[in-house]
Parts: C-alpha cells; sequence; structure tokens
C-alpha cells in the first residue's frame, strides 16, 4: 500500500484521470465563449453598435485570419459570415448562448458521471487491495487483526476515501481553471475590475480557511465535552443511591450544570463563528457587484468601458464565488481523508508478507519423497519465551511421525513451523532442496499440510467448506478473462478437480463422501440428507420408489413396534409435532411468497383465517410465545452464542418484536393489533410446534379450530393456489418437503427416547435397499453449517476441516489438535481412518501419550521446549 | 406451560440456582423432555457421554455393572442432574440409569450443555462450586470413614 493517497490514487488511475483533466480544458473555451456572448447581444444587438451608420443588416460569424506581417500582411477571409437584420441577429446571438449553455451543461454530465465512476472504481480497487493484503499476512499477525474492525475499515471506512479519490486531481482541476476562466475573462474586459475581483478572491481563499480551522477545534471540543458529560450522568445514575444517602443532589446537579454551561458557551462560539463565515461569504459575493456598479459604472460613463462588457463581468463574477468555495471544501476533505487514508493504510501496515503469486507462474512442489530437513529450527514467541528450542532432523518420507509431548510443548511449535502457523522462526525447514519458507501458500498447501484444533469453516454448506481444500488454483480462464468483473460460475470455475483426483462433480461429492466417512461424520451427512429435499430434476421413477419405500417404512416401524415414533399426516386431525403453519395448509409451499411472511399476508389464507375468526387468537399465540421468548434472551446481547443458537427468535427480530409487544399491549392489559403488528405476531405462532417448544399454547379447541380452517382452505382453494403448495397426499411425493417426512409421511415425535436413531436406522435400510443412499449423501452435502459452522457441532466442525485436508490429497498432512473435538475411542478410530488414507504419503500427528504413538515410523519426544529424535525410522528394506 | 415447570425444577437444583429464570427456560428450551416407560434404560455404563439428563416426573434407578451382576446404587427422583460428571469429564458413563417408574426427563445433548457452561460464567462457577461441595462431602465422609471409633 502506497502511503501517500494521492499517488495510489494516480497509479491505479491516471489514463482515466487524464481522459477526464483532458475534457476539462476542451471545456474552458466553450465556457468561455459562453461568458463572452452575453457581451455581444448587449452591445451589438441591444445596444445596436453593430447597426450603427443606419444599417439595417449586420454579418455575423464572419471569420478572418490574419496573416503575419513577415509574409505580407492582410488577411484572408475564411467564412463571409450571416448577414442578418436586426431581430434575428438577436435570435441568433441567443440561440448561440443557448447552445452553448446546453454545451456546458453536457461537459458537466460527462465530467461528474466519469467522476463518480472513477471514484466508484478507486474505492473498489482499495477494498479488494486491503482484503488481498489481508489474506497475504501472516499467521502471526492475521491473529492479532480484530475481525470485526478489518471488516468495519474495508467496509465503512474507506468509503469517504473512495468519494474522494474521484475528487482527487479532477475536483481542483476543474474547480481551478473554471475560476481562473472567469476572472481572466473579467481581466480581459478590464484589468481594474479584474483586481477588484482578484483581491475579493483572495480574501475568501485566504481567511475563510482560517476561520473554519477555528469551528473544526470547536467542533471537537464540543464532542469531547457531549461525551463527558453524558459519561457524568451515567455516572451520577449509578451512582445515585449514594448520593441520596448522602444528600449530594444539589452538589451534582451543579456539577452538571457546570459542564452544560461550558457546553453552552462552545455551541454559541460556534454558531456565532459559523454564521460570522457565512456573513462575510455572502457579504463578499455581494460587496463585489458594488464596485463593479460604481467604479464599473463610472469607467463606462467615462468610455473606457462599454455597458456589455460591464454586464459581462457581473456576470463572469457571479459564477466566481463557487468554484472557490468548493475548492476551500475540496482542500478541507483533503486534509480530513489524507488522515483517514492514512489511519487505514496503518491498520494493514506489517513487516512481513506472505509471497504474493499471480497464479500462473507457481514453483514446481518438490518429490512426494524428498525428506524433510530441519535444520536448527528455534521457535519463540513474540515475548521471547522459547517453545522450541534449537532442533535438527532429517525424516525420510513417505512414513508416519508421531510428536509426542504434552500440549503447549515444543510439539506444538513444531507442528505449526511445519504447516506455516507460525513463520517468525530462526533456522531452516527443506524439503529435498526446496526451503519451506519459499513456497507460496498454493504450492505449500499440496506439500504440507496443516489441520489444527481451529476448524476455520465459512459461511455456506459442507461441500462448499470442504471443496475449500482444492480451489488453490488459479483456473486459467479466471485470468483470462476480465479479472475484475462479476463472474457468476466462481464456484464452479474454481473447483479443481483435478487436485482432488475427480474427474466430475459426482466423483468430487464421492471422494467427500469417503473423506468424510474417514472422519465419522458419515451418519451425521446421512442424516443431514434425510432432512434435504430432492431436486425438481429427479428421475420421476426413483420418486415413484420413494413413495412405495414410504409403504416399507410405516410397515417395518410396523414390525419392529416403532410406530409411536412417527404422527402420521392425517388431514382430520392435528398434528402437534408440526408448525402451526403446516397444520393450516396440511402442505408445504413450492414458492418462497407462501412461506413465512408471505403465507401471514396472503389474502386467501387471511380471509379463511378471518372466516374462523382465527385471527385474534393466532396473534394472541404469538405474543406469549415473543414474551417467553424475550425473557429467555433477556440481558443477552444479540452476537451472545446461546441467543444465536438456542432462541426460537432471532437476534435481529429482538428489537422488533419487543416494540410491537409494548404496541399491543393497551394500559389497561387487553391486547390491539394494528394490522402490521397482527401479522408479525400471526407469523411467530405459525412456527410453534407445541410438542418440540412446550409453551403450552395450542390445547384441543384450538386444534380443533385449525383442522376446521385447513378444510376450509382447501374446499375453497382457488385454481391459481393449487400449482403453489403441494398438499400432503399419501400416494404421492412432495417435492418441497424433507425426504424424511416424505419417507415417514409424518413428523417424527418429540419427547421420546432414541427417536431419531431408531427411525434413521429403518430409514437408511429401506434406502440402501432401493439404492438411494448416495443420493441421500450428496444432499447431506449441501447442508449449511453456518456462520464459522455454529449450526453444527464441534466435532462435525473438526471432522469437515480434517475431510477438506484429506480431499486435496497432500504429501504431507499434520494433524495436530485436530482431533481434540472427538472422544477418546473416536479419536482412535479417526487416526487410524485418516492413516489408512494417507497411506504412501506422510502423516505427522501430534499426541501426548507415547503409547499411542506405538506404530509411528518416527517418533520425536517433547520435554518442554527440547525436542529429542526417540526413534529413528527403520531402514528402507 | 410445560417449560414453566421445566424451567422450576431446573431451579431447585442446586447447581442452577444462581441462573435466571429466564436462562433456564432457555436451557430447557433447547433441551428435549422425553417421556420413558417404567424399565426403560436411560444409558448403559460404558457408552458415551453424549447428554446429561434432569428428573422432571418419576424416579430412576442407578446401576453399577459388574462381572457378577448388575447392584443397584442410588434411586433418585424429582430434580436430579444424571449424567453430568460424564460429559464434563468427557468419559464414558459410569453406571447404568433406568426408569424406576414412568417417567419425564429433560434431555440437554452434551454441545448444548457445554455451551450454556461455556458462555454463562455464573453456570460455570455454580458447577465449580457443587463439585467442590461434593468433594468436601466425600472427603468428610472419607474422614469418618477412617476415624477410629471412640
Amino acid at each position: 500500500m502506497d502511503t501517500n493517497l494521492f499517488r495510489y490514487v494516480w497509479r491505479h488511475s491516471r489514463r482515466e484521470q487524464l481522459v477526464v483533466l483532458s475534457l476539462i480544458l476542451l471545456s474552458l473555451p466553450f465556457y468561455f465563449a459562453s461568458l463572452d456572448v452575453p457581451k455581444t447581444i448587449v452591445n451589438e444587438a441591444l445596444q445596436g453598435r453593430a447597426f450603427a451608420e443606419g444599417n439595417n443588416t449586420a454579418v455575423l460569424f464572419r471569420m478572418e485570419l490574419n496573416l503575419p506581417t513577415w509574409s505580407g500582411g492582410g488577411s484572408v477571409e475564411l467564412f463571409p459570415g450571416l448577414e442578418l437584420e436586426r431581430l434575428p441577429f438577436l435570435l441568433t446571438l441567443c440561440g448561440l448562448f443557448l447552445t452553448l449553455v446546453l454545451i456546458n451543461g453536457a461537459f458537466k454530465f460527462v465530467i461528474n458521471t466519469r467522476k463518480g465512476i472513477l471514484g466508484e472504481k478507486l474505492l473498489r480497487q482499495l477494498r479488494y487491495d486491503l482484503f488481498a493484503l489481508l489474506l497475504r499476512f501472516r499467521p502471526e499477525d492475521i491473529r492479532a487483526v480484530k475481525p470485526a474492525e478489518a471488516a468495519s475499515v474495508i467496509k465503512d471506512e474507506v468509503e469517504p476515501i473512495g468519494d474522494f479519490a474521484g475528487d482527487a486531481f479532477i475536483q481542483p482541476f476543474f474547480l481551478g481553471t473554471q475560476a481562473l476562466t472567469a476572472l481572466t475573462f473579467i481581466m480581459v474586459q478590464n484589468a481594474g475590475l479584474g483586481a477588484i475581483a482578484l483581491a475579493v478572491v483572495l480574501v475568501q481563499a485566504v481567511l475563510i480557511p482560517r476561520l473554519r480551522r477555528r469551528l473544526i477545534t470547536l467542533g471537537v471540543e464540543r464532542q469531547i465535552e457531549s461525551r463527558r458529560l453524558a459519561g457524568r450522568i451515567g455516572a451520577v445514575v449509578e451512582a445515585a443511591p449514594a448520593i441520596h444517602t448522602h444528600g449530594a443532589a444539589a452538589y451534582n446537579r451543579a456539577g452538571v450544570n457546570n459542564l452544560l454551561a461550558r457546553l453552552l458557551a462552545i455551541r454559541i462560539g460556534l454558531f456565532k463563528r459559523k454564521f460570522a463565515v457565512k456573513y462575510l461569504n455572502n457579504l463578499l459575493a455581494q460587496i463585489t457587484p458594488f464596485f463593479f456598479y460604481s467604479f464599473g459604472g463610472y469607467l463606462a460613463l467615462r468610455g473606457h468601458l462599454d455597458l456589455g462588457q460591464l454586464l459581462a463581468v457581473i456576470v463572469a463574477y457571479r459564477d466566481l464565488p463557487p468554484p472557490i468555495k468548493e475548492l476551500i471544501d475540496w482542500d478541507q476533505q483533503r486534509t480530513d481523508i489524507t488522515v483517514k487514508y492514512q489511519q487505514v493504510a496503518s491498520v494493514f501496515a506489517t513487516d512481513g508478507l506472505l509471497p504474493h503469486v499471480d497464479g500462473e507462474r507457481l514453483p514446481e512442489p518438490p518429490p512426494h519423497d524428498a525428506p524433510i530437513v530441519i535444520d536448527g529450527l528455534q521457535v519463540a514467541d513474540r515475548a521471547g519465551n522459547r517453545l522450541l528450542e534449537r532442533f535438527s532432523a532429517m525424516l525420510p518420507r513417505p512414513g508416519s511421525i508421531a510428536l509426542v509431548g504434552p500440549a503447549g510443548s515444543g510439539r506444538e511449535a513444531l507442528a505449526r513451523a511445519l504447516g506455516r502457523q507460525i513463520t517468525d522462526y530462526q533456522g531452516e525447514i527443506r524439503v529435498g532442496e526446496v526451503n519451506l519458507a519459499e513456497l507460496p501458500n498454493e504450492v505449500l498447501s499440496r506439500v504440507v499440510n496443516y489441520a489444527g484444533p481451529e476448524p476455520g469453516l465459512l459461511p455456506g454448506s459442507i461441500r462448499e467448506n470442504v471443496t475449500l481444500g482444492v480451489r488453490h488454483v488459479v483456473p486459467p480462464r479466471a485470468i483470462a478473462g476480465d479479472a475484475q468483473s462479476f463472474r457468476p460460475d466462481l464456484d464452479q470455475l474454481w473447483l479443481d478437480y483435478g487436485a482432488a483426483g475427480a474427474s466430475s462433480a459426482e466423483e468430487l461429492d464421492d471422494l467427500m463422501v469417503r473423506a468424510l466417512r474417514a472422519t465419522g461424520m458419515l451418519d451425521d451427512i446421512y442424516k443431514f440428507g434425510l432432512l434435504g429435499r430432492l431436486p425438481p430434476s429427479t428421475d420421476p421413477r426413483l420418486v415413484e420408489r420413494l413413495v412405495e419405500a414410504r409403504h416399507s417404512v410405516r410397515a417395518e416401524l410396523g414390525r419392529r413396534d416403532l410406530l409411536r415414533l412417527v404422527e402420521p399426516f392425517d388431514l382430520e386431525r392435528y398434528n402437534l409435532n408440526a408448525t402451526i403453519a403446516e397444520n393450516l395448509l396440511f402442505g408445504v409451499p413450492l414458492h418462497k411468497e407462501l412461506s413465512g411472511v408471505g403465507l401471514v399476508n396472503d389474502p386467501y389464507l387471511r380471509s379463511v383465517l378471518a372466516a374462523e375468526e382465527l385471527n385474534l387468537a393466532l396473534a394472541g399465540v404469538g405474543v406469549r410465545i415473543a414474551e417467553t421468548a424475550l425473557e429467555m434472551v433477556a440481558g443477552m446481547s444479540a452476537g451472545h452464542a446461546l441467543f444465536e443458537r438456542y432462541s426460537f427468535i432471532a437476534p435481529q427480530e429482538m428489537e422488533d418484536l419487543r416494540h410491537a409487544l409494548d404496541n399491543v399491549k393497551g394500559r389497561d392489559g387487553a391486547q390491539r393489533f394494528d394490522r402490521e403488528s397482527e401479522i408479525k405476531f400471526i407469523g411467530l405462532a405459525f412456527r410453534y410446534i407445541e410438542a418440540r417448544h412446550r409453551f403450552n399454547l395450542v390445547d384441543p379447541r384450538l386444534m380443533g379450530r385449525i383442522v376446521r380452517a385447513r378444510h376450509r382452505f382447501h374446499d375453497g382453494l382457488p385454481k391459481n393456489y393449487a400449482s403453489r403448495i403441494e398438499f400432503y397426499d399419501p400416494e404421492r411425493f412432495v417435492l418441497s418437503a424433507p425426504i424424511r417426512d416424505n419417507l415417514l409421511f409424518g413428523k417424527t415425535v418429540f419427547g421420546l427416547p432414541n427417536t431419531e436413531q431408531m427411525l434413521w436406522e429403518v430409514m437408511r435400510k429401506l434406502l440402501g435397499e432401493i439404492g438411494l443412499e448416495q443420493a441421500i449423501y450428496r444432499l447431506g452435502l449441501d447442508y449449511d453449517v453456518g456462520p464459522s459452522g455454529k449450526l453444527i457441532s464441534a466435532q462435525q466442525r473438526a471432522a469437515i476441516s480434517i475431510a477438506r485436508s484429506l480431499i486435496k490429497r497432500p504429501q504431507m498432512l499434520i494433524l495436530d489438535g485436530a482431533l481434540a473435538a472427538f472422544n477418546p475411542g473416536e479419536a482412535r478410530e479417526v487416526l487410524n481412518n485418516i492413516r489408512t488414507w494417507m497411506a504412501g504419503r506422510t502423516l505427522m500427528v501430534s499426541l501426548s501419550d507415547i503409547a499411542e504413538a506405538k506404530d509411528f515410523d518416527c517418533v520425536i519426544r517433547f520435554e518442554g521446549a527440547c525436542a529429542a529424535l526417540a526413534s529413528q525410522p527403520a531402514e528402507a528394506a | 406451560m410445560a417449560l414453566n415447570v421445566e424451567a422450576t425444577t431446573l431451579q431447585q437444583i442446586p447447581m442452577f440456582s444462581g441462573i435466571d429464570v429466564g436462562k433456564l427456560k432457555l436451557l430447557a428450551f433447547a433441551g428435549q423432555r422425553i417421556a420413558c416407560n417404567h424399565g426403560e434404560i436411560i444409558f448403559r455404563q460404558g457408552e458415551a457421554a453424549d447428554a446429561v439428563y434432569i428428573v422432571l416426573e418419576g424416579e430412576v434407578d442407578i446401576f453399577r455393572e459388574r462381572s457378577d451382576g448388575r447392584v443397584r446404587v442410588a434411586r433418585l427422583g424429582r430434580g436430579q442432574l444424571i449424567g453430568e460428571i460424564g460429559v464434563l469429564c468427557d468419559t464414558t458413563r459410569t453406571a447404568t440409569v433406568e426408569a424406576a417408574t414412568e417417567l419425564q426427563v429433560l434431555r440437554i445433548e452434551k454441545a448444548v450443555f457445554l455451551d450454556f457452561v461455556h458462555e454463562l460464567p455464573q453456570l460455570a462457577m455454580s458447577i465449580i462450586r457443587e463439585l467442590g461441595r461434593r468433594l468436601d462431602l466425600m472427603n468428610e465422609q472419607l474422614a469418618r470413614a477412617g476415624a477410629p471409633p471412640n
């Protein structure tokens, strides 16, 4: 990053800047002409100088080229001009003036648009550069960056810089040349008047910024004093009991009064100065014409100046102060933005950055059997504490290496240094001839891949997270095209099937499933898959088989005496394990417009609710849900993990609901709903499942009324709704419902032990029999993990993170605390699977128990920061 | 409301007594109420500890499995917390728990329970205090058992 904003702007937009600057230069003659034409109108047309000596016509636009004296003098006529009578003469000049006004306007329009686009492009560039820079931070440095701060810098703080970047060169040039043109014009008319205008402009340019500077300091003082006042009020409220106890209220009032008085003085100062600046500005703008009228008038009377000139000077002067004022603004903005830019640049300033690669010329990775040579490796933390004492070893590959030692010992430092989680070390790590530190991440990650205790998941599906492992190669098509434009096919484009050893999306999916099986997540993927929905493009024969499977599932459940685990869909009965909305529709909406808020707003459903008088009852249910939900999260901030994960309401809904609740409840305790709040609370009630949420809000009477409303809804269903809702039907598959609900043709009963497990076993057996297993796994990969993987468990997060490394097929995989989320038995099993997966390649694992390391080729033991090779690998036969 | 009853029951457990009722409702809400028949096994000794249970209604028997059969070591009733040691210490179940009557329990998954411990410092403090209290009790019992008879 350039430390100088102007240099940065110029470097990234030179061409476009030059285009706009040329446009400005091009516009100046037209601007000058637009000042000059009125003079001609007054002098020639109105005062009739052109028609002096009794001529009825005059010549307009005659163009002559005066020849230089050395060539003999004289002139050549280029255009004979138009001979016009007085009125056409005037109108033609007016037409010319109008044309010039239009041309000037067009110039302004083009210049401003280009300037705006330029600013936006620079903003984009700046954000992109900062983000790219962030990704090149060394691991040690990026850990010191606060995520929210980095995000706010890139998103918010650079915004005004971008706005200003468009103005950086263009604005002063544009305004400056315009002011200069106007001034020159005045000078040309009369040097004396020009001197007056220049003097006034100088006063404006010097005096006003000075006055403004004081305004800024006063503004800062006001801010500090206001903050102090707020702090004082807060402190007094907190200490109120003590103040009462000591009868010191009057004293504290006086204290606050003092602060208020000081604030008032500052604010009055601000006002005085603000209006003084305004007064001066106006005065200068208006007093100058006084000089023009008096002094210019005097000159006109004396015949040194004609009336047209005087008028033109006054018009030109009117154009002068605004550019000067804007120039002063620009200068003020420049100071402000330069500071902001320096602040942003300083946030992103760091000593060392990882090597930058442009993606086209990646160095070749070393051969997969080249040994790892650790040469005098020594690691210390920032405070200088030794994490790893000087250590040298040669580790042949392929093989398995165990780093054994207590947590916090050198085993972590070694694993992290090898996996480039630490770059600040002494000594050298080589793989064959290649120094590890010199490899860019894109190559290193395929040679040595590190899986640590922090899974680092991105929001998105499991598939997106696992395939992150094979998105290291910049695809040639991405480079070939316009690298800056939007790519709708980004995800596909960057998928490198070859890196995973797959040739198609299906093969990659299967590979991911295999990797997730190795990390012990297969069952979970299956469960997620059953919660998924079949894509509409699914083979109809397959769908038919699923409907048949529904009957077999039912039969199997009967055989195993498990029918009580499912509450079947029954048109005549309320389903306690389904939401109120599902109970009303007895089906699933196909389109977004009939789900969530859309459903509550739907006029037909509302008419049904109104006919059954269910509006108030359901809104009342919503109110009680809101009250309980708000009680549950009372005192928690919106970002609180428990709030985000477990609450009935989303954090962003909270304020809104609290507001709505206040509005609904009258002083007398009765509830009054306006249309908006009714919709809000019915929407809340629609999501409620009695058996799951257990607020005791649905009693048999309400159930009966909802089933009645369901029948009314079905009986009177308008034709166009048929294609918008899929109704539950024992003989039809409901594509928009989860596969699980379809197979069970009902809802899983909440509140019985091991329900899910037993049902899954039945469904899995039958789906396996009709060959649908793989399809379900693929659907499972679509499951959304939430921000940082918050929607799944710690163990699932770890499993995804390791699977991500596995499909990448690195030459060497380092597991450093990656299995911490698993219980010991599971961890052992997963480790065995990984060893099988990595057969023929190299696996390094950090362990705390030497007993677990017994069948590793090579063991390095750690005591504190000291390491020793405990067992040399067996010599290759 | 069922959730209210659950929260009230939670409040009676010493470990949760310092937590405000709203958060206990959230805990109950994040958990699952489960009904078991008499004789149904809640969990078996040696299984992975995947959840804690709170007895809402009815009673449970705690058995120690031994090579020569099983021995009932305790019967616990309403308001008792079961299985927290395995969840907190990441060990397998140290006993088998069976419904001694018709039973209603609140099941809170390990991850959920640990999330709450993680996010609510008061809860973590109460747990430390409760475990300390039990240790103290055990020490006292040991001392009494080892003390020479008067």
